[in-house]
């Protein structure tokens, strides 16, 4: 399967190249310099457009199968530390995957499980997840709870609505449910929080 | 009873005062009759309170006194900052530096346009599992903390970047992706703990290399799986018949653990250019296996290899080893004699022999156990030696062919790297790495009474030492150290440590004038000139 990944820099999205790489999957992205290229490529990434401004990622898009979007985690930004997030770069980009025919999308939204109301109406950083499910696309949308720098287990929790102030899950184990997730057809269309836990993956992802 | 509940407050009494009075008494009269102290001849008991408050005078200095930049070999900081990288994986500081800037000292150039971090050409794709703590609340009589996993970026260098050993000269050349490693430390100068914990914590760390010492390769260097330099010192141990001739033999044994990489022939040790002694009652069967020597009998290395005395012998030594083991063969050298070593990198350049790396011991370098005269004067410190070395390398247009390895208390990533801009392609660590799993300065490697279990052999003083906690520390310090060095070359605006050289380093004097670092070299060659000068005078 061909996967175009987002905001596939730092954290999560080293782990998601590792991992579709390693599941056979051919990957393309975008990177900001030939260095950062070479790093993502590195990690796995098989097609590594360079632009400073997204323009060219078009042609990326086109012919991929599936599309993992991981928003907020712009690189430089710190562990957990989601930055406002541009909604209509979301929307621009998912619109372009629209065009392409490309349909599936798995979207790791930048709002936390544990986000007050204020916090994820600041700049607007829910909106995009709004939009996704207003699409047309084959979406999965996924929140989780603080993202940490810990080895992963490999074991979570999944769950419509998840109230845990306190959790937090490992980087690694996040990338392992946006590549779980992309040919579970139980994810499709479908909005959900996660955390960590004692489930495997494809479990939690079987009983959503 | 009535008789004895009546007399026996008073019987305690007078015994609790008598008893120490003659107790004093005994004292004094000791004092004042024993002939080896004149203060307590002339001030019997008074005098004690001299000797008590020098022995616990360093104590007190480094816990109470000094200040945070005192303190010698190391600072309380910089003992600090090992310690932090290690525990809490962690360099941060706060309000500013405590160096003192009026001093001299080597500053490096900060370009005005820094690299990104997306521009930096490190290699972090394999992340690295490890341990920190995380303080929760720290109050005067008491810290709350806790040990939570971390998965922390190995701050590689790039396959293109890794530093060779011995490319296109041996079968198994070395590759090695980070500047930082292990120096020389002997099975028996620490004890099997921390030299587990070592093991297991650079293993883990990658892209770092554990030098044995010369005290051969024992089971505990192995355990952890770390990337290993076999030293072979004059006494050659490991390497030698119970006679004490070199065993090609049990050279190519060791050659053949897949775990060792390369061999070190060490001429001399920063600290010591002295043979090390090996007192009889610590080669126990153990240490008598590894070294291949006879248990209980005390052995005395040579200050030299014997039957080396020249470069040719030497480094046809070197070439069969090469030959034989067919990995990198390097040496370890102190710098004091520049003449000779310019006759040296010529006969390398003339002959096309000689080693695959240099390792460059500075004179402040340390040991377990050493004598003061040898410690504190002889050799040159590694800022000076080292582009020493560098330089005469490059004149003789052979600088490819060698790559050089520093030490000598480069226990931060700012030390490590002014040590890169001096000419170094690797640092090697030995002191920094002891404070890793457990060091505390208490100054007595060589008495076997090591508080931390860390230089000593004693099992009992051993427990203290738990493998599975300070492994993780080793890991720690490392990798931070990798990162410092990956910080500071972005702030010069280069993409790699590797770049670091000469232009990127400024010397500050103590009236503040700055000189940029120019050639070491030219400078002691004219005072050498002069040198000879003196010579030519008549005979004393």
């Amino acid at each position: 399967m061909k996967v175009f990944v987002f905001g596939g820099s730092e954290g999560v999205g080293e782990h998601v190249f590792k991992q579709l790489s390693a599941e056979g999957h051919e990957t393309v992205t975008v990177a900001e310099t030939e260095n950062r290229a070479e790093a993502l490529r590195m990690f796995g990434a098989n097609n590594v457009i360079v632009s400073n401004k997204n323009e060219n990622f078009a042609d990326g898009i086109g012919g991929s199968d599936a599309i993992i979007y991981i928003a907020g985690s712009s690189f430089g930004a710190g562990e957990d530390q989601e930055i406002l997030v541009d909604c209509e770069a979301v929307v621009k980009s998912l619109e372009e995957a629209q065009r392409q025919k490309t349909e599936r999308v798995v979207y790791l939204s930048p709002v936390r499980t544990d986000e007050s109301e204020e916090s994820k109406e600041t700049g607007g950083k829910y909106k995009a997840e709004e939009w996704i499910r207003n699409s047309q696309l084959i979406y999965t949308i996924i929140r989780t709870a603080k993202k940490v720098s810990k080895p992963g287990k490999r074991t979570i929790k999944a769950s419509e609505k998840i109230v845990a102030a306190d959790d937090e899950i490992p980087h690694e184990d996040v990338a392992a449910v946006l590549v779980a997730a992309i040919n579970n057809q139980n994810t499709f269309r479908k909005s959900f929080d996660v955390t960590e836990g004692k489930s495997s993956i494809k479990d939690a992802l079987d009983s959503l | 009873m009535g008789k004895i509940s009546k007399y026996l407050p008073s019987a305690i009494m007078g015994t609790s005062v008598a008893v120490p009075l003659a107790y004093i008494a005994y004292i004094y009269q000791k004092d004042d009759r024993q002939k080896q102290h004149a203060i307590l001849r002339n001030f019997p008991l008074l005098g004690r309170a001299r000797y008590m408050a020098e022995h616990v005078g360093p104590e007190l200095r480094q816990y109470l006194f000094s200040d945070d930049n005192e303190g010698k070999p190391f600072s309380r900081l910089q003992y600090q900052d090992v310690v932090k990288a290690g525990k809490y994986n962690e360099r941060l500081l706060g309000f500013g530096s405590n160096r003192v800037f009026e001093e001299d000292g080597y500053y490096i150039r900060n370009s005005l346009f820094p690299k990104l971090a997306t521009e930096m050409r490190v290699d972090n794709t394999e992340k690295t599992n490890s341990y920190k703590y995380i303080v929760d609340n720290e109050g005067l009589f008491s810290r709350k903390e806790h040990r939570e996993e971390a998965q922390i970026d190995p701050y590689y260098l790039r396959d293109e970047d890794a530093i060779v050993l011995g490319e296109g000269k041996c079968r198994k050349p070395f590759h090695i992706k980070g500047q930082v490693g292990m120096s020389a430390m002997s099975y028996g100068a620490l004890g099997e703990r921390a030299i587990t914990a070592l093991s297991k914590g650079l293993a883990a760390a990658g892209g770092t290399w554990m030098n044995t010492g010369e005290g051969g390769i024992s089971d505990h260097h192995l355990a952890g799986n770390a990337d290993l330099i076999m030293q072979i010192g004059p006494g050659l141990f490991g390497v030698r018949t119970l006679s004490g001739e070199f065993s090609w033999e049990a050279f190519k044994e060791k050659s053949e653990i897949e775990q060792v990489k390369a061999f070190e022939v060490k001429l001399a040790q920063g600290a010591k250019t002295r043979g090390g002694h090996l007192e009889g009652q610590k080669v126990t069967e153990e240490i008598a296996k590894i070294r291949l020597i006879e248990p209980g009998k005390t052995v005395n290395s040579p200050n030299r290899f014997v039957d080396y005395d020249s470069f040719s012998s030497l480094f046809d030594f070197i070439e069969e080893l090469r030959e034989v083991g067919g990995k990198p063969v390097g040496m370890k050298i102190v710098v004091g004699d520049v003449e000779k070593l310019d006759e040296m990198v010529q006969f390398m350049r003339d002959s096309g022999k000689g080693p695959d790396f240099i390792t460059i011991d500075g004179s402040e370098g340390g040991t377990g156990a050493t004598y003061q005269e040898l410690a504190d004067s002889v050799g040159l410190p590694v800022m000076t030696a080292l582009p020493i070395v560098d330089e005469l390398l490059r004149q003789y247009d052979i600088r490819d062919r060698v790559k050089l390895i520093a030490s000598g208390k480069l226990i931060t990533p700012d030390k490590a790297a002014i040590a890169l801009g001096m000419g170094a392609d690797l640092v090697n660590i030995a002191r920094g790495f002891m404070i890793s799993v457990g060091c505390i300065m208490a100054e007595v490697c060589h008495t076997n009474t090591c508080p931390v279990g860390v230089a000593t052999t004693d099992p009992e003083l051993q427990t203290g030492l738990i493998v599975d906690e300070k492994l993780y520390r080793v890991t720690n310090y490392v990798t931070s150290l990798r990162a410092g060095l990956f910080n500071v070359a972005a702030a010069a605006g280069i993409d790699s440590p590797t770049k670091l050289e000469r232009k990127h380093l400024a010397y500050k004097d103590d009236r503040g004038r700055v000189s940029s670092v120019g050639s070491m070299l030219h400078e002691v060659q004219q005072a050498e000139e002069g040198q000879r000068d003196v010579d030519t005078l008549p005979d004393k």
